[in-house]
C-alpha cells in the first residue's frame, strides 16, 4: 500500500502533467487552426492568418515574421505595415540562430536604437529564427510587460514554428510553382522564336536558290506570253483581212485572198497555230509551280501559331523538296520510297516541313562527289510513322554523333550555320512525343529517322 | 553533448587537495561551470589555486555542514570536497557574484550580480533555464524575490543556504575564487541539455496550528495572541529549557510549517525549521513566516530521509524519462539539520540516490536552507528541504 507521502508525489506529477497537457491542447488547437487555414485561406494570407493565431494565444499585442533576403524585411505580420518605421538593418545582431526570451529590453544596452515604431512599448521578446530550405526567417513576439514569455509560452512558440516553417515551405514551393510556370512560357516564346529564326535563316540561305527556282517558270511564262502575243498580232492581221474580203463582192476578193495567202506563208501560221497550245500548255505548267513554291514558301514561314493538323507525311515531304529543289538539285538527286499506303501524323505543318528542310540541307551539305544520293523513305507501323533521310555523304564519328543534336553545336565554319538547326528539329519533334535519332558510319553516310505518332483517320 | 564529472578529496592540506581534484577534473580545456561544496575550512583553501580555478570559466559553491558528498562516497566522512564540473559546448553559463555591504541595499546587490551572470554568460537579458544561488542563511526570500523580479516567476530558482558544522555562522560561499561569509553569488544556466529540478519535504501535518500574530521578520514572536515557545513546546508534549537556547538539532524532527498552496486537496509545506528559543518567548526561525499566516506543526512520515531522498530524485527523473530523456548528473541539497538527526543513515542515502541515479555522477550538499521549485511552479525558499536538480539528455553521459 503506498504511503500518504507517495500518493502525494504521484499527486503532485499528475497534477503537473495536467498542466503539461493543457499546455499541449493549446498548441494542438493552434496547429489545428493552422491546417484549416491551409485547407482555406490563399496561400498569400496563410502565414498572417497564422501569426495572428499564435499572437491571440500568447496575448501578445504583436508578432512579425522577417524574411533574410540580403536584408531583413517584413514577410508577415500581425498589424499590417505596423513596421514600416523600423530599421530591421540595426536589428541583424539581434537574429541569431538559436532563440532568444528577452526578459527585459531595458536591459540591453542597443534597446535605444532597436527601440522603433510597433516595437517601442515592448520589455520582453522573443526571437525564433525559422528555417525553410531555401530560406531563413525570424520570428519576433513582444509585450509591455517584462518576463512575458515563460517557459510554457516559450515552449508554445517553439512547437509552433516546425508548423510555421510548413506553412512557409508550401507558400515557397507555390511561389516556385507559378515562377516554373512562368519560365515554362518564356522557354516556350523563347523557342518559337528561335525556330522562327532558325526558319528564316534557312529561308535566308535558300533566299538565291529559291529566287531562281521562281525565276525560272517565270522566265518562260514571260517569253511564252511575248510569243503568244505576237502570234495573237498575226492573227488579228489575218483575221482583218478575211473580214475585209468578206466586205468586198466576190469579183473583188482575189486581191485580198491573195494576201491571206501570203500573209498565212509569210507568218507561218500552220505552225503558231500547233505552238500555241503548247505555249499555253507550258505556261500553265509554269504558273503551277510557281503557285506550288510560293505555297510551300507561305507554309514554311509562316509564324507558328501552335496549331496542330491532320498531316499526310508525303504531302509534307514533298512540298519541302521544293523549297529546297533549287539549292540541292545541282548537287544530288532524291530518290523517294514511299510507303504503299497513305501515312497520316497530327503535327504543326510549319515545324515538321523545318525538321525536314534541315535534315535535307545538312544531307546534301554532307555530300560532295558525283554520285550523291539522298533517299527518303516513309515507313508505317500499327502505332508509329517513320520517315527516313539517308544519304551516302562523309558520315559522322560516334563522338560526333553525341553531339550534333547539343545546341549552337556544329561542323560548319562560323557564320555557315547557327548550330541550332539539329537541336530544333529535335525539340520539335520531342513536343510531337516523337524522336529524331542518328545512324551513321564515317566514310559511309548517314541516315536520320523521325519517330511520330501514327494517327488514324 | 555536455558531459558531467565529479571529483573529490578529503585531504585537509591545500597542495594535496587541489592535485587530487585536478587529477580528477583532467580536461582538454576549461569546463563550463564548476560546482563546488566542501566544509567551509577547506572551501576557503581552493580560492588561492589558480590551476584548479583554471579548469573551469565558472566556478561557485558554498561551504556544506561536514562534508560535500559525491556518487563516489560510501559514507559521510570529514572534511570532504565535493565538485561536480559540466563540460558544455553548446550551452552558456555564466557567474556573478559580490559581498553584501552597507552601502547597498540587498534588492539591488542581487539584481546586479544576476545582471552580471547573464553577462558572463553571453546572454544579457534573457531567460535562463535555471538559476542557481549560492548565499548565506537569512536573505533568501529578499534573494528569490529580487531574481524574480527580473527574470520572473517562473525560472527555476535552486540553491542550498551555506551551512558550517556547528551553527556558528562560519559558514561562506565560493565564486570564481573568492570566498566569503557575506558573499552571494548566483549562476545563469543556459544548457543544452535539459534541466528538471523538484523540491519537497519529509514531514506531514501532526495536527496543531495556530495563527501568527506577532512576527519581526525570521523572530516567530506570538502565535495565537501566545508566546510562540510556549506553545511550540506545549504542542511537543514536553517543557522548554531555557539554558539550551539552541534547539536546531532538538526541532528538526518537529519543525513548523505554512501551506502556501493546496493542489488536489494536498497541502504543500513550505517548512520552517526553528533554530533558538529566546527568553522573550519568541521562537528564530530558518525562513520566514507572516503576520496572519496559519503555521503547523509538522512531524516527520513513515519514509526515512535517506529514501526520502531517493524519491525526490526519482520524481525529477521519471519527469525527464516521460520527455524521452535519460539522467546525466545531478545535484542534491539535503538540509543539515536532517542529515545531523540522521548522520547514521548517509550510507543508506547514498545507496538510495545510486539506485536511482544509476552511473550518474552526483554531488550532494548540506545546507541550513534550501530553495526549489514546487509543483506549483513556484520558487521559494524552505527549511528541512531536500532538492534534486538532475540534468537530462538524449544520451548517457559519456
Amino acid at each position: 500500500m503506498q504511503t500518504p507521502e507517495e500518493l502525494q508525489q504521484k499527486i503532485l506529477q499528475l497534477v503537473e502533467e495536467k498542466q503539461k497537457l493543457e499546455s499541449y491542447q493549446l498548441v494542438n488547437q493552434l496547429l489545428k487552426n493552422g491546417i484549416g487555414l491551409l485547407l482555406n485561406q490563399p496561400s498569400t494570407r496563410l502565414i498572417e492568418s497564422f501569426l495572428e493565431q499564435l499572437r491571440q494565444a500568447l496575448l501578445v499585442p504583436y508578432g512579425i515574421l522577417l524574411q533574410h533576403a540580403d536584408l531583413w524585411r517584413p514577410y508577415a505580420e500581425t498589424d499590417a505595415d505596423a513596421s514600416s518605421e523600423v530599421d530591421w538593418l540595426a536589428w541583424q545582431p539581434m537574429f541569431q540562430t538559436r532563440h532568444r526570451n528577452i526578459v527585459d529590453t531595458q536591459l540591453l544596452s542597443e534597446w535605444p536604437a532597436l527601440s522603433q515604431g510597433p516595437l517601442m512599448p515592448f520589455r520582453s521578446l522573443l526571437l525564433v529564427p525559422i528555417q525553410t530550405r531555401t530560406q531563413q526567417y525570424q520570428l519576433l513576439l513582444g509585450h509591455p510587460s517584462t518576463a512575458w514569455f515563460s517557459g510554457v509560452r516559450e515552449q508554445i512558440a517553439l512547437q509552433c514554428t516546425d508548423f510555421i516553417a510548413a506553412l512557409l515551405e508550401h507558400a515557397e514551393l507555390a511561389a516556385l510553382e507559378s515562377e516554373n510556370i512562368s519560365l515554362r512560357e518564356r522557354q516556350l516564346r523563347m523557342e518559337q522564336s528561335l525556330i522562327q529564326s532558325e526558319k528564316m535563316a534557312s529561308l535566308g540561305q535558300l533566299a538565291a536558290g529559291v529566287a531562281h527556282e521562281l525565276n525560272n517558270p517565270l522566265g518562260y511564262i514571260l517569253s511564252n506570253i511575248t510569243t503568244f502575243r505576237s502570234y495573237v498580232e498575226s492573227y488579228n492581221r489575218i483575221i482583218a483581212l478575211y473580214r475585209a474580203r468578206d466586205q468586198l463582192p466576190v469579183a473583188e476578193q482575189a486581191a485580198l485572198t491573195e494576201q491571206i495567202q501570203q500573209a498565212f506563208a509569210k507568218d507561218d501560221l500552220e505552225f503558231m497555230l500547233g505552238d500555241a497550245a503548247e505555249l499555253i500548255s507550258d505556261s500553265l505548267e509554269g504558273a503551277m509551280r510557281l503557285r506550288d513554291i510560293i505555297s510551300s514558301l507561305r507554309r514554311f514561314s509562316h509564324p507558328d501559331r501552335g496549331q496542330i493538323e491532320e498531316l499526310l507525311v508525303r504531302d509534307i515531304i514533298e512540298s519541302t523538296v521544293k523549297i529546297i529543289w533549287s539549292e540541292i538539285k545541282n548537287k544530288t538527286t532524291i530518290e523517294y520510297r514511299f510507303a504503299q499506303e497513305p501515312l497520316w501524323v497530327k503535327a504543326n505543318p510549319s515545324q515538321l516541313s523545318q525538321v525536314v528542310l534541315n535534315l535535307l540541307m545538312n544531307a546534301s551539305q554532307a555530300m560532295n562527289k558525283p554520285s550523291a544520293k539522298i533517299m527518303i523513305e516513309t515507313e508505317g507501323t500499327e502505332q508509329m510513322v517513320l520517315i527516313r533521310i539517308r544519304d551516302n555523304g562523309s558520315g559522322m564519328s560516334q563522338a560526333l554523333q553525341k553531339r550534333i543534336f547539343e545546341p549552337f553545336y556544329t561542323t560548319k565554319d562560323v557564320g555557315k550555320g547557327t548550330g541550332l538547326g539539329l537541336s530544333l528539329s529535335k525539340a520539335i519533334i520531342d513536343e510531337h512525343h516523337g524522336q529524331l535519332e542518328v545512324d551513321s558510319v564515317l566514310g559511309e553516310g548517314s541516315c536520320f529517322t523521325i519517330h511520330l505518332p501514327r494517327f488514324v483517320l | 553533448m555536455a558531459v558531467y564529472r565529479t571529483a573529490f578529496s578529503a585531504a585537509t592540506e591545500p597542495t594535496q587537495l587541489v592535485d587530487e581534484l585536478c587529477a580528477q577534473l583532467q580536461a582538454r580545456r576549461p569546463a563550463n561551470v564548476s560546482f563546488v561544496f566542501a566544509p567551509q575550512s577547506q572551501l576557503r583553501l581552493l580560492g588561492q589555486s589558480t590551476s584548479l580555478l583554471a579548469t573551469s570559466n565558472c566556478w561557485i559553491g558554498g561551504s556544506s555542514c561536514l562534508a560535500g558528498l559525491t556518487e563516489q562516497h560510501l559514507s559521510l566522512g570529514q572534511s570532504q570536497v565535493a565538485v561536480l564540473q559540466i563540460d558544455d559546448a553548446a550551452g552558456a553559463y555564466g557567474v556573478g557574484f559580490a559581498e553584501l555591504t552597507l552601502e547597498q541595499p540587498l534588492d539591488s546587490l542581487i539584481r546586479n550580480i544576476l545582471l552580471q551572470a547573464l553577462e558572463h554568460a553571453g546572454r544579457p537579458a534573457e531567460r535562463p533555464s535555471l538559476i542557481w544561488v549560492c548565499q548565506p542563511p537569512g536573505h533568501e526570500e529578499h534573494v528569490l524575490h529580487a531574481i524574480q523580479q527580473v527574470v520572473g516567476v517562473d525560472v527555476p530558482i535552486f540553491g542550498g543556504s551555506s551551512a558550517d558544522d556547528e551553527v556558528s555562522g562560519l559558514w561562506c560561499q565560493f565564486a570564481q575564487g573568492h570566498c566569503a561569509g557575506n558573499l552571494f553569488a548566483i549562476l545563469a544556466m543556459f544548457p543544452s541539455d535539459t534541466v528538471e529540478g523538484y523540491f519537497t519535504s519529509g514531514y506531514g501535518l501532526a495536527g496543531p496550528s495556530a495563527v501568527v500574530t506577532a512576527v519581526e521578520g525570521r523572530r516567530l514572536l506570538q502565535l495565537d495572541g501566545r508566546p510562540a515557545r510556549d506553545l511550540y513546546f506545549e504542542w511537543l508534549g514536553r517543557p522548554y529549557n531555557p539554558a539550551e537556547p539552541m534547539i536546531l538539532a532538538r526541532c528538526a524532527l518537529t519543525p513548523l510549517a505554512r501551506v502556501v498552496e493546496t493542489i488536489a486537496g494536498l497541502p504543500i509545506l513550505l517548512v520552517s525549521h526553528p533554530a533558538t528559543q529566546e527568553p522573550d518567548g519568541s521562537l528564530t526561525l530558518f525562513s520566514r513566516v507572516e503576520l496572519g499566516e496559519r503555521v503547523h506543526l509538522l512531524q516527520t512520515l513513515d519514509v526515512n530521509f535517506s529514501q526520502r531522498a531517493a524519491m525526490v530524485a526519482a520524481t525529477v527523473v521519471r519527469r525527464l524519462l516521460g520527455q524521452q530523456l535519460l539522467p546525466k548528473a545531478a545535484i542534491i541539497t539535503f538540509c543539515a539539520g536532517c542529515m545531523l538527526t540522521m548522520r547514521s543513515q548517509i550510507p543508506e542515502l547514498l545507496m538510495c540516490l545510486r539506485r536511482e541515479l544509476p552511473e550518474v555522477p552526483f554531488v550532494i550538499t548540506f545546507s541550513f536552507g534550501e530553495q526549489g521549485i514546487f509543483a506549483d511552479g513556484q520558487s521559494r525558499h524552505g527549511n528541512l528541504m531536500i532538492s534534486a536538480v538532475v540534468f537530462g539528455g538524449a544520451h548517457a553521459n559519456t
